[in-house]
């Protein structure tokens, strides 16, 4: 079995590549699915965790962080679309009225 | 474990809950004729649970083996209670007059409430991170609420976007403490915390990431980006609840996490310190030129998140003195969550009075809210002047004020350790004079400026006897525990 | 006493109270009597804890009263108690009297001179509100309270400078001085934390004995402890180089400038140092910083005044360096000579300021020199008790002004005497002080009251109105005997030291040989008149220095190298140097301590011109500032 550092690096580099994703893209919808990358990060080194502690425990976080992301995805598109409505664009630099 | 008494201690995070699900049930049944009537529901829900709050002692115990039901959580969770009746009050008038008479204003501010109240007793990472998201994810959608607005909107993108982005390091940091330590909550934390040799980078790292997310949560810089587009853009009530509601909460959340399981540690430290200069540096300096009331008063939200943070570094550092062991809690990190407390509620309470302010002279559309629209109002509207530069004062800390004692409070714990946090120390006191720029100015906008045309009649009011009640009660407690905290002191102290 | 001591500080904010809700409905009479009966019984208080503590034994003259607890806080040796109270003693009720007492007489003044102004109830507010916030000042039974009245004062200040929203000029003084004053603050708040951490009170009652014992034990405290205290009153007090607010303030109504900015705020500072005088001398060389500002202060605000055409930047800069002179003897350890130059510079700078308001009330609001003289004709009442006013500021015997100043430079002497060579400076510093008051003095009054009328053909100046006369003749007594009467140190008389000597920290210096008092004081004496003379002839007339010298000096004149000779000399040796000196001096005041307040005003706002910038709206440009500050707290974790 790998040990458990395997697990890190591999969430490790996940998380950085939601990081890059989410300042380098533009597309909103893009950049929050670098956040799921983020989330799902966690996630995995929840279940690797796990596996040396209360297994229970850690899949149970999992779950719950699972079940944030779906709710965080439904405000998340709800809210994408109001902006797509108003500016006919989904991308992040599309709204700027607010600044300085 | 007794449900029943579970149940009874945390009355006040599900009391709000239950009053959301009933607003919903209500627009449900009378689909867009439930304004008035979910606002007093909301109100009703918010007055059972402070009801409930009041008439039991905390007992010290942990419901659901995941809460806490002590002093520090009873003052916050009433506080915060007090905060949502207040926005209550202020979003009523607005939403009839928008038209916006929709229950599920409510239902939202109500959810996002419970979340506030369940992250001041979170005594489980899982449980805090589902408190962050429960009060995030319906404030997105406040923020959002007049969905034709561009500004309203745009707000509420923006605060999604980053949130999200905030709470997937918040969420990483959880992760990486529960692989170093094997389960999350406090007591477990604590005691593996008591042993410095078994922290490692994975358990140093987790608590930099813990403290990004949260640092988000409080507007602390440099994650203090979305602050004054999203202030400025949600709607006022929104807007005051974000600046008093989730500040309050979200600093009930870091206290406990550095009272109860962050020993003491120079990264640790230098980190706090950092955020704490940085905000207080960026927050005073980006509203030394701002002209916009709303963003004003955004970033001097900043400014005084690095106020509270250098309290909660006081908490920490707190630890490792007078020859205290561990995590073990001294007289003197309590004196310092006493300061943090107390400063909370006098930001909270001088903070509503500034937005309930805005939102009575009708500054809600963006043109009015330019600071020159307030040229020697003193003149015609004295009571009104006069209860925003209290607010001022009481924001800059001038005496008799209750914002001065809270400050000096702050100071005053970070004094009792000598020498050891003289930077920040020295920042604030920096910084408290540059703040004096900016609201000194407002002063003399009101008082010494004069109106371009000084016929023109007087800035319509919003006419709401609630909003003005509210204010004058707001300032009513700044100027009375500026003088007279013993009651204050005494009700936060448990 | 408690009742009094409650009925001192209650009555000035009820009255403030009172007036401020019915501001808009009293009239400016009705509010200025109701301030003024106020004022006066408020005196009537103060004489009466004085005859109270006079009435007690010598070692036991203190009363303190506690109303309520203020702050309870921490618990263990975190705890921190305040009350609010009063602390009765020789030194606070001294100041409580003198402010009462002139503070009454500029009320009685201001009935008058405010009769015509809009919002004459507003300021009768404030007045009173400063009233109470300088009473909380000095009777505050702790050091808290103190910096609470300290606030206050310099709200009030702030208020009443800006009395007049429509002056831009007036709103801009108002900025600078409560700005300015925020920097002295700072060193206030810090002092008092480092005091309570030190001595675990900030209690009046409980830190003078500690302090007393302390330095009794030969005990050294840290200098930068008292440097704190010491910027603090610098900032009120108007000292180097935090002075620049106190000429600007002069934009307020002149009955303000002769109440806060000349009688009662400005002396807070050295109230201060009187107060906590045991910490100053225990803490080495703090005091020997206070001595030389205040020398430097009083010479270099005694230059400025030489060329200033607004009669009131006269009087203005005369305060900064009369200040200067109560520092100094603040410096050299002599607290006693300190309190006593404060008591009598109240007195005669009161009654110069309200002279001056008289002026200026009967000259509708002119306040240039140049536009005024030959007022002696017209305003006869007015010009004698200036002239009173003038003799005591220039310390010409025997008005008030010239003991008390006359002992600050014989301290000086006594000091360098026994062996401190750098008191020679000091005193020499002194001397050249009190030599260009006189100077500056006569040739305010000259230009003003004397010679011929340079005013506008349509003006018919009047006498004023007896409200306003009566304090200016009361006075004008009090500037002729209240120097005498306090304390004359050649004739060992000196009942105002030994009444305040149990608060102070004790003068460790012999007492010099009688003769050399009597010469010494025969010279500040001559100094004072010649440079009178001298400054008087000068600007009689119109106003050529040579005509001045010769005229007032034939024989010496004629003795040395005839009338154009002496002209050189003085153009020469004195009025060039001077007039260079004095224009470096003001060159100095505009360009450095003007400039560098701007430019820190400056960079503040670039700096915030920079956050705004980042501040671009897009959300990348946040999340990319989000992930450099969690890099930086990444590496300080592992770091």
């Amino acid at each position: 079995m790998a040990p458990q550092s395997w697990y890190l690096i591999v969430s490790a580099l996940l998380f950085g590549l939601g990081i890059v994703g989410f300042v380098t893209r533009r597309n909103s919808l893009v950049m929050f699915m670098s956040v799921e990358l983020m989330l799902n990060a966690a996630n995995l080194v929840f279940v690797a965790a796990a596996r040396d502690h209360v297994p229970a425990r850690g899949s149970a976080c999992a779950l719950f962080v699972i079940a944030v992301a779906a709710s965080e995805v439904a405000v998340g598109l709800a809210l994408v679309l109001a902006l797509f409505r108003l500016k006919k664009s989904v991308d992040s630099d599309a709204v700027r009225e607010l600044r300085a | 474990m007794d449900l029943a008494t579970d149940l009874a201690a945390t009355a006040p995070l599900w009391l709000p809950m239950l009053g959301c699900l009933a607003v919903l049930l209500l627009e449900t049944l009378a689909p867009g004729r439930s304004g008035h009537l979910g606002a007093l529901v909301a109100g009703a829900a918010i007055a059972l649970a402070f009801a409930r709050l009041v008439a039991t002692a905390p007992s010290g115990r942990l419901p659901f083996g995941m809460l806490a039901d002590d002093a520090l959580g009873r003052s916050l969770t009433g506080l915060l209670l007090l905060v949502g009746a207040a926005v209550v009050v202020l979003a009523e008038p607005l939403l009839a007059r928008l038209r916006l008479a929709h229950g599920e204003f409510f239902a939202l501010l109500l959810a996002s409430l419970s979340g506030m109240v369940l992250l001041v007793q979170a005594r489980d990472l899982m449980a805090l991170f589902l408190a962050v998201e429960l009060l995030s994810i319906p404030l997105y959608v406040l923020a959002a609420f007049r969905r034709l607005s561009a500004p309203s909107v745009e707000s509420g993108f923006k605060y999604f976007l980053l949130g999200a982005f905030a709470s997937g390091f918040l969420v990483y940091g959880i992760a990486l403490l529960f692989s170093t330590c094997g389960d999350t909550s406090y007591a477990a934390l604590a005691r593996f915390a008591a042993d410095p040799a078994r922290l490692g980078a994975t358990w140093h790292v987790g608590v930099a990431l813990l403290l990004v997310g949260l640092g988000f949560k409080v507007a602390a810089a440099p994650f203090h980006g979305w602050t004054p587009d999203v202030y400025e853009g949600a709607p006022t009530p929104v807007t005051a609840f974000m600046a008093a509601g989730v500040k309050v909460a979200a600093f009930g959340g870091v206290l406990r996490l550095a009272h109860e399981v962050l020993p003491d540690g120079a990264g640790l430290r230098a980190g706090l310190a950092l955020l704490a200069c940085a905000s207080m540096l960026v927050g005073n300096l980006g509203a030394l030129l701002q002209v916009r009331l709303k963003r004003l008063l955004a970033w001097s939200s900043i400014a005084h998140a690095g106020y509270l943070l250098l309290g909660v570094l006081v908490v920490v550092a707190a630890k490792s003195h007078a020859g205290a062991t561990g995590a073990a809690a001294t007289p003197l990190a309590d004196s310092a969550v006493q300061a943090v407390v107390f400063y909370l509620a006098t930001y909270a309470l001088t903070t509503l009075a500034a937005f309930g302010w805005i939102l009575d002279l009708g500054r809600e559309s963006a043109e009015l809210q330019d600071l020159r629209a307030l040229r020697g109002l003193a003149r015609r509207r004295p009571w009104l002047s006069a209860a925003l530069a209290l607010c001022f004062l009481s924001f800059a800390g001038v005496p008799l004020t209750a914002g001065f004692l809270g400050k000096l409070y702050v100071l005053k714990a970070a004094f009792a350790l000598g020498t050891e946090l003289i930077v920040p120390m020295v920042v604030l006191a920096a910084t408290s004079v540059i703040a004096l720029g900016y609201y000194l100015r407002i002063l003399s906008t009101l008082y010494m400026e004069r109106a371009p045309d000084e016929n023109a009649p007087a800035p319509a009011r919003l006419g709401s006897t609630g909003v003005a009640l509210l204010i004058a009660a707001a300032c009513g407690g700044v100027l009375l525990f500026g003088v007279w905290p013993e009651p204050l002191l005494r009700w936060l102290g448990g | 006493m408690s009742t009094v001591g409650a009925l001192l500080l209650g009555l000035p904010l009820a009255a403030a109270t009172l007036i401020g809700i019915l501001h808009r409905r009293l009239s400016t009479r009705t509010a200025g009597t109701l301030a003024f009966a106020m004022a006066a019984t408020c005196f009537g208080l103060a004489v009466a804890a004085f005859t109270h503590l006079r009435g007690l034994p010598e070692d036991a003259r203190h009363v303190a009263a506690t109303f309520w607890s203020f702050l309870e806080l921490g618990r263990g040796d975190a705890a921190l108690t305040l009350d609010v109270g009063v602390w009765l003693d020789p030194l606070s009720v001294t100041w409580a009297l003198f402010i009462t007492g002139v503070g009454s007489l500029i009320f009685l003044y201001s009935i008058s001179y405010m009769e015509h102004e809009a919002g004459g109830a507003r300021y009768f507010a404030c007045l009173c509100l400063f009233l109470f916030s300088m009473l909380t000042l000095v009777l505050g039974k702790n050091l808290f309270l103190t910096f609470l009245g300290w606030e206050g004062v310099g709200l009030c200040s702030y208020l009443l400078i800006g009395f007049e929203y429509g002056k831009e000029t007036a709103a801009q003084a108002g900025r600078k001085a409560f700005l300015v004053n925020r920097i002295g603050d700072v060193g206030f708040l810090l002092g008092m934390f480092w005091t309570w951490k030190l001595f675990g009170t900030l209690e009046h009652g409980e830190l003078t004995p500690k302090l007393a014992a302390g330095l009794a034990a030969g005990i050294a405290l840290p200098p930068l402890l008292a440097l704190c205290y010491f910027v603090g009153a610098c900032g009120k007090s108007a000292q180097l180089p935090l002075f620049v607010w106190l000429p600007d303030a002069m934009a307020g109504p002149t009955p303000v400038s002769a109440l806060i900015h000349a009688a009662t705020m400005v002396t807070a500072g050295i109230y201060l140092l009187c107060r906590l005088s045991s910490l100053f001398v225990a803490a080495d060389w703090a005091l020997d910083v206070v001595a030389f500002t205040g020398a430097a202060t009083a010479l270099f605000a005694g230059l400025i005044a030489l060329r200033q055409r607004d009669i009131k930047r006269v009087l203005a800069y005369s305060t900064v360096s009369q200040l200067g002179y109560m520092f100094l003897a603040c410096g050299l350890g002599a607290f006693a000579s300190s309190a006593f130059h404060v008591v009598t510079h109240a007195f005669f700078k009161a009654l110069l300021f309200l002279g001056s308001g008289a002026v200026i009330h009967a000259l509708h609001g002119e306040q240039d020199l140049w536009k005024m003289g030959g007022l002696k004709h017209h305003l006869p009442k007015t010009a004698f008790a200036m002239r009173i006013g003038a003799f005591a500021l220039a310390g010409i015997a025997p008005f008030a002004g010239f003991f008390s100043k006359d002992e600050i430079l014989g301290v000086a002497f006594a000091r360098a005497y026994a062996g401190d060579p750098a008191c020679w400076v000091l005193w020499g510093a002194g001397v050249l002080t009190a030599a260009l008051t006189a100077f500056y003095s006569a040739r305010m009054i000259t230009l003003c009251f004397d010679g011929s009328s340079r005013l506008d053909a349509h003006s018919h100046p009047h006498e004023a109105p007896a409200p306003m006369a009566i304090p200016l003749n009361v006075l004008a007594v009090l500037s002729l005997v209240g120097g005498i009467g306090l304390g004359f140190e050649a004739l060992h008389w000196l009942p105002l030291h030994h009444w305040l000597a149990p608060t102070l920290a004790p003068l460790d210096l012999p007492p010099l040989p009688g003769a050399l008092l009597w010469g010494l004081m025969t010279l500040a004496f001559l100094i004072a008149v010649l440079f009178w003379r001298i400054g008087a002839k000068w600007y009689s007339g119109d106003c050529e220095p040579a005509r001045a010298a010769e005229l007032t000096f034939p024989r010496f004149a004629g003795a040395l190298a005839g009338r154009f000779f002496v002209d050189e000399i003085y153009g020469a040796l004195i009025v060039r140097p001077l007039r260079f000196l004095a224009a470096l001096a003001l060159q100095f005041d505009v360009r450095v301590v003007d400039g560098a307040a701007r430019g820190l005003g400056q960079f503040a706002a670039l700096v915030g011109t920079g956050v705004r910038i980042v501040q671009n709206g897009t959300v990348q440009r946040y999340a990319f500032w989000m992930v450099a500050g969690a890099i930086a707290l990444l590496w300080l974790a592992l770091g």
